[in-house]
């Protein structure tokens, strides 16, 4: 993996092009070359780039010239908290919308959830970011424009949570980026639903005489639950990653500010710790849905005797 | 008097969708009393599920009952609103549906299940419930039941899970049990325990049971009156003596005919012409001259097939280490051969491994080890492709599901001039569309069917039509897979006149694979019975039937749900 | 999972359900997004000759027009319905030049994905084992990373222009392709028509070109509108950030993104209305994706 990233990134493109005055002399860009040890061969740079990742050092950023996972450990927190909130709010939003859907799938509120998710879904993250800044900021005036605002600390935790005024930052931002993931939730929900209604299990909970609350409560949610926690802690590496366009829009000062100016700049190193560190926390990720997978499923957890 | 526990009156349910009204149920009137088993046959689209699933007004989207009667206990229960029908369902009817797979939620303990449902039918505390539960498990015959009020149903097997369920529909003691195909998943050995326990259940508590089923020997083993259904509408009602011995209506005549027997060997089923019309074929074909013909004595060997110490293992679960991996044997070092133009029947519950030695000579997976031999050519390890494949060409195969068997994209013309093409058989066009129709005619198809599609014919034409494909490539060896147990009985019956017609006339021979003993003793002149990917016995049919030897052979046969019980 | 049902039991049937799928065709809300789809695609077509004036025809623009209101009259007289950006030029010009270079960018990589995907998914999907396992495993990686990543990874590697927006959002896309038409390979290839046609002893390549591709094809057409949709998000998106399509030949996107600086002085326009065309194309194309499901899934026929 690490070796895919690491060519992938550093074998397209001249950052020393990027580094230099165009006009300047031959001796000056190979000075430039040797100083940041780009003038050896692939291997070695590789092998060194592998040993500094053994420690923890995935090289010194171009541009700022300091280490790149140090800078990257810094922005994160802004963009754990702003991916979190947005998930948050549409697991709430998302799912009782969506199992409302599945459960009436005729009914006029119905028809409503799912236009407004099919918007949900095409409507650009970044334009809705802009036209929510013109009507709550420009017009409106009730929420700041941009950055993250004041940090309060609870429990040790940093976090702009504990502020009114970060609270005030952060909605627009969260919404923002919550409104595709909502969509995307009621579209799981309600297609989990249809699906767990027609099985036979269902209809013989009802033959039953068991009530219609219970029956959705205790036999209808823990089964669609188990695909959607799976996809959702997935998706929730795609929030991270599109983090980049509302933390460019509403100025967040976390990762995705960072790694697009990095790429625009072709500063390797912040890019290439960027990516390791979406990498493990995929890594993470996907562990956390194994062991949330055997919590929630009984057939994973317990092993059949005739299967 | 007694009084009747349950008596529908004139019911007609309709279908209405926006592009066809189906009258599923039409003018149904049925009566039953306490401690009475009524059995409902019919084949598929008979209306008899709906009629089940109309009584405790479950009925699917968009059915709905336009017309008559539910009186249950002195209540008409048609119109009834959901909430006093919630008071019904489960403490006064219980239902026992098909698949044990899928009726029970799977990530719920059972013990669970059984405790809410007894909570909420009975409205008692946790503690009661509980001990209500362990008693009632007792009851379907599960050991050990205060441990198994842990387990998931997944751990359950297909007999145990189907226990589960009969206990569930009897947690709020009803009166009434609906049972909907209640042992059409599972094999036949589970089948009659489960029969068994429905039946002594019914006479311990004095319940009425409803049996929905299109297994006529199921009607046979726990019935007390029958009523069969045909298209919506009853066609007869009596005691399950008297209709199944001396049927009155032509339907139920013919669909009696139509049940292979495993007390006598049969040529043909006769009289069966109800449902499908009459479809002999008038003209034999002269096959010195016919296209057929050609080739098709070339063969000298009297061994058509020879399968010598075969072995196929499958991987169940993959692991990196060899000792954590779990392998199937699904075919053990199993032998036997074919003669020329004998019928090889072998027979096998689920899983014993039969459908993978079929796939095995019809080269359609890799053997690990063994040999197999096509009229004397080695088919295994020979580095020569091209003897193979002219091998192979000998044997086509007929497979299970006529709804997946056929390219739903093709046309019934292309579908079988497929094989016409790529072999070259034919030298033009015209040719080719002579032999398609000569074909389809020949299995019962009448021309317009060419241009169709698969999906515009019922499960018996289709087979009829793959039967007509596997012929194109002018076989000498068919193998059978299950060829008709998904089809209707009446249409099963059809379908196997054919394939013995087509066996005299062109002198082929079959191998017919199938769990369903009477079809067996039908179809074949010689039997291997198979067990966990083993041999247990081949002799010829009539021994197999009359005198069997091993125990496993005489264990299945005494199993089987006859007709012929109720004498 | 709904595309494997979909197709397995997709027994649409053109002679005797035409009339059904007439009549589904014809649902309001298909035909209003197939009809706003038309349009549009009649607009990108024949932009040079509908637009009122050629943005990038530097003879017409003036920096004296620039920021005009909606309804204001240029200096050549023309009426900028949707007012003017920053260099002058007319925006309703602007946005129908720039909904072809995004149609062209989103279709042209799609149809490049959708033929990888579908040569790569049925590959893996009819034989299986090894060589299904090293495909799907690159497919995997492919698919962990999110796909706007990806894309502004490769373009900040392979720099400027529209064959490379091309170039990247198909390599983004591919993987997805590849994994629906495994999928459905596989049901479809488990199915008995496959192994009769094995049986009759056609060879691998006849079998997958006359057998599995057709029956495997129909999950595709949802996915592949659904997929057009998200690529011209995806475009727009790139192009917001600066690394989309060049300056010279803007889309969608980088008109919105030409905006940016101005929303806090008031221009709202400038951003408003081609994230309002934006919004319009990628909903249409979704909403008629979504009728394609239902149309082609006979499941919710009955």
């Amino acid at each position: 993996m690490s070796l895919i990233v690491f060519f992938m990134i550093n074998f397209v493109g001249d950052p020393v092009d990027m580094l230099v005055n165009p006009e300047s002399l031959p001796e000056e860009i190979e000075r430039v070359r040797k100083d940041f040890g780009l003038d050896q061969p692939a291997h070695i740079q590789y092998w060194k780039f592998l040993q500094g990742a053994m420690n923890g050092n995935l090289g010194n950023s171009f541009i700022f010239g300091r280490p790149a996972l140090a800078l990257i450990v810094e922005r994160f927190p802004a963009t754990l908290e702003l991916a979190t909130c947005a998930l948050i709010i549409a697991i709430i939003v998302g799912l009782p919308l969506g199992i409302f859907a599945g459960l009436k799938p005729n009914s006029f509120g119905t028809r409503i959830i799912m236009s407004s998710s099919v918007l949900g879904i095409s409507i650009p993250t970044f334009w809705l970011g802009l036209m929510m800044i013109i009507v709550f900021s420009v017009i409106l005036g009730w929420l700041p424009v941009s950055g993250r605002g004041e940090i309060g600390s609870f429990l040790g935790i940093q976090s702009s949570l504990f502020t009114y005024d970060g609270l005030l930052h952060l909605i627009m931002p969260a919404t923002n980026l919550a409104l595709f993931k909502i969509a995307m939730v009621i579209r799981l929900a309600r297609a989990g639903t249809e699906e767990v209604m027609s099985f036979d299990f269902i209809k013989f909970a009802r033959a039953r005489g068991l009530p219609s609350k219970r029956i959705v409560r205790f036999h209808l949610l823990p089964n669609i639950l188990i695909p959607i926690v799976t996809v959702l802690a997935i998706e929730f590496g795609t929030l991270i990653a599109f983090a980049t366009v509302t933390e460019t829009i509403f100025a967040w000062p976390g990762l995705g500010k960072l790694v697009i100016d990095a790429i625009i700049n072709l500063d390797r190193p912040i890019v290439v710790a960027y990516l390791m560190f979406v990498v493990t926390l995929f890594l993470i990720l996907n562990l956390i849905v194994d062991i949330m997978y055997a919590f929630l499923d009984p057939r994973v957890r317990v092993k059949g005797e005739d299967q | 008097m007694i009084k009747n526990l349950l008596e529908i009156y004139n019911l007609n349910i309709r279908f209405m969708s926006d592009q066809e009204t189906v009258n599923a149920v039409r003018d149904v009137s049925i009566t039953l009393r306490s401690g009475e088993v009524l059995g409902v046959v019919g084949e598929s689209g008979a209306g008899k599920s709906t009629i089940g699933n109309a009584i405790v007004n479950l009925l699917d989207f968009p059915g709905e009952i336009v017309k008559g009667k539910v009186i249950f206990e002195g209540q008409n229960l048609v119109g009834m609103d959901d909430k006093t029908m919630r008071t019904i369902r489960g403490k006064k009817i219980g239902m026992i549906f098909q698949d044990p797979q899928t009726s029970l939620n799977p990530i719920m303990t059972i013990g669970n299940q059984l405790i809410e449902t007894i909570k909420f039918t009975k409205e008692i505390d946790y503690v009661s419930a509980y001990n209500e539960a362990i008693e009632l498990l007792e009851s379907v015959d599960i050991d050990n039941p205060k441990l198994r009020m842990k387990s998931y149903p997944h751990q359950f097997s297909g007999g145990m899970r189907q226990r589960v369920v009969i206990a569930l529909s009897l947690a709020g003691n009803p009166d009434l049990i609906i049972a909907d195909e209640p042992t059409t998943a599972l094999d036949v050995s589970v089948q009659s325990q489960i029969l068994e326990l429905i039946k002594s259940l019914c006479k311990k508590r004095d319940l009425g049971v409803i049996i929905i089923t299109h297994d006529i020997g199921v009607i046979a083993n726990i019935a007390d009156r029958v009523t069969v259904m045909y298209n919506g509408s009853i066609v007869e009602t009596g005691k399950v003596r008297q209709v199944l011995l001396n049927p009155k209506h032509d339907y139920t005549k013919s669909l009696i005919a139509a049940v292979p027997r495993s007390d006598i060997k049969l040529k043909r089923f006769e009289s069966i012409d109800f449902i499908e019309g009459n479809t002999h074929r008038n003209k034999r074909i002269n096959l010195d001259n016919h296209w057929l013909g050609e080739k098709l004595n070339q063969k000298k060997s009297a061994k058509a097939i020879s399968v010598f110490e075969l072995n196929k293992e499958f991987i169940l679960k993959k692991a990196f280490f060899l000792k954590n991996r779990v392998n199937l044997k699904a075919v053990n070092n199993v032998s036997f051969e074919i003669n020329k133009g004998e019928s090889f029947g072998i027979v096998g519950e689920s899983g014993s491994g039969k459908s993978t030695i079929a796939r095995l000579i019809a080269g359609l997976i890799k053997v690990d080890t063994g040999s197999i031999k096509i009229f004397d050519q080695e088919v295994v390890n020979n580095k020569n492709k091209k003897e193979i494949i002219n091998a192979q060409r000998d044997v086509q195969m007929i497979f299970q599901d006529p709804y997946s068997s056929l390219n739903p994209r093709m046309r019934v013309q292309d579908i079988i001039a497929e094989p016409i093409k790529f072999y070259k058989t034919a030298s033009n066009y015209n040719e080719i569309r002579e032999i398609v129709s000569d074909l389809l005619n020949h299995v019962g198809i009448n021309d317009n069917a060419l241009l169709k599609y698969p999906s515009q014919f019922s499960g018996g034409q289709r087979q009829r039509i793959s039967i007509a494909r596997a012929l194109a490539s002018r076989p000498k060896i068919l193998i059978c897979d299950e060829p008709t147990s998904s089809l209707d009985v009446s249409v099963q019956a059809h379908v196997l006149n054919l394939l013995k017609d087509l066996q005299d006339e062109l002198g082929l021979t079959i191998l017919f694979i199938s769990h369903d003993l009477p079809v067996i003793r039908h179809m074949c002149d010689r039997v291997a019975v198979m067990r966990k990917g083993k041999i247990c016995e081949i002799n010829t049919t009539d021994s197999i039937f009359e005198k069997p030897k091993h125990s496993y052979t005489k264990e299945l046969l005494s199993l089987i749900p006859k007709i012929e019980s109720i004498n | 999972m709904s595309e494997i049902k979909l197709i397995s039991e997709n027994k649409i049937n053109i002679g005797t359900n035409s009339k059904i799928l007439l009549r589904k065709f014809t649902r309001p809300s298909t035909l209003i997004s197939l009809g706003l789809l038309f349009l549009i695609i009649f607009c990108a077509l024949f932009a040079s000759i509908l637009a009122p004036t050629n943005p990038y025809d530097l003879k017409v623009v003036s920096i004296l027009d620039s920021r005009l209101s909606p309804g204001d009259k240029m200096l050549n007289g023309t009426v900028a319905w949707l007012g003017t950006d920053g260099a002058g030029r007319d925006v309703l010009s602007a946005i129908i030049f720039g909904l072809r270079t995004s149609l062209v960018v989103a279709i042209s990589s799609a149809v490049i994905a959708l033929i990888v995907g579908l040569f790569v998914g049925l590959i893996a999907g009819f034989y299986g084992g090894k060589i299904d396992a090293f495909l799907m495993r690159i497919v995997d990686i492919q698919l962990s990373f999110p796909a706007i990543l990806v894309a502004l990874v490769l373009l900040a590697l392979l720099g400027k222009g529209i064959d490379k927006v091309i170039i990247a959002l198909a390599i983004v896309q591919w993987a997805i392709y590849a994994r629906t038409v495994r999928a459905a390979a596989i049901v479809e290839r488990n199915k008995e028509y496959i192994q009769a046609a094995s049986c009759l002893g056609l060879s691998n390549s006849l079998i997958i070109w006359k057998h599995l591709l057709p029956n495997s094809i129909s999950p595709l057409i949802v996915l592949a509108t659904l997929q057009t949709a998200h690529s011209i998000s995806i475009e727009a998106t790139l192009s917001f950030l600066g690394v989309g399509v060049p300056i010279t030949e803007p889309s969608l996107g980088s008109l919105i993104s030409n905006g940016f600086d101005f929303i806090l002085s008031g221009a709202y326009w400038i951003t408003f209305f081609p994230g309002l065309m934006l919004l319009a194309t990628v909903a249409a194309i979704n909403i008629f994706g979504d009728q394609l499901r239902i149309i082609l899934n006979p499941r919710v026929n009955r």
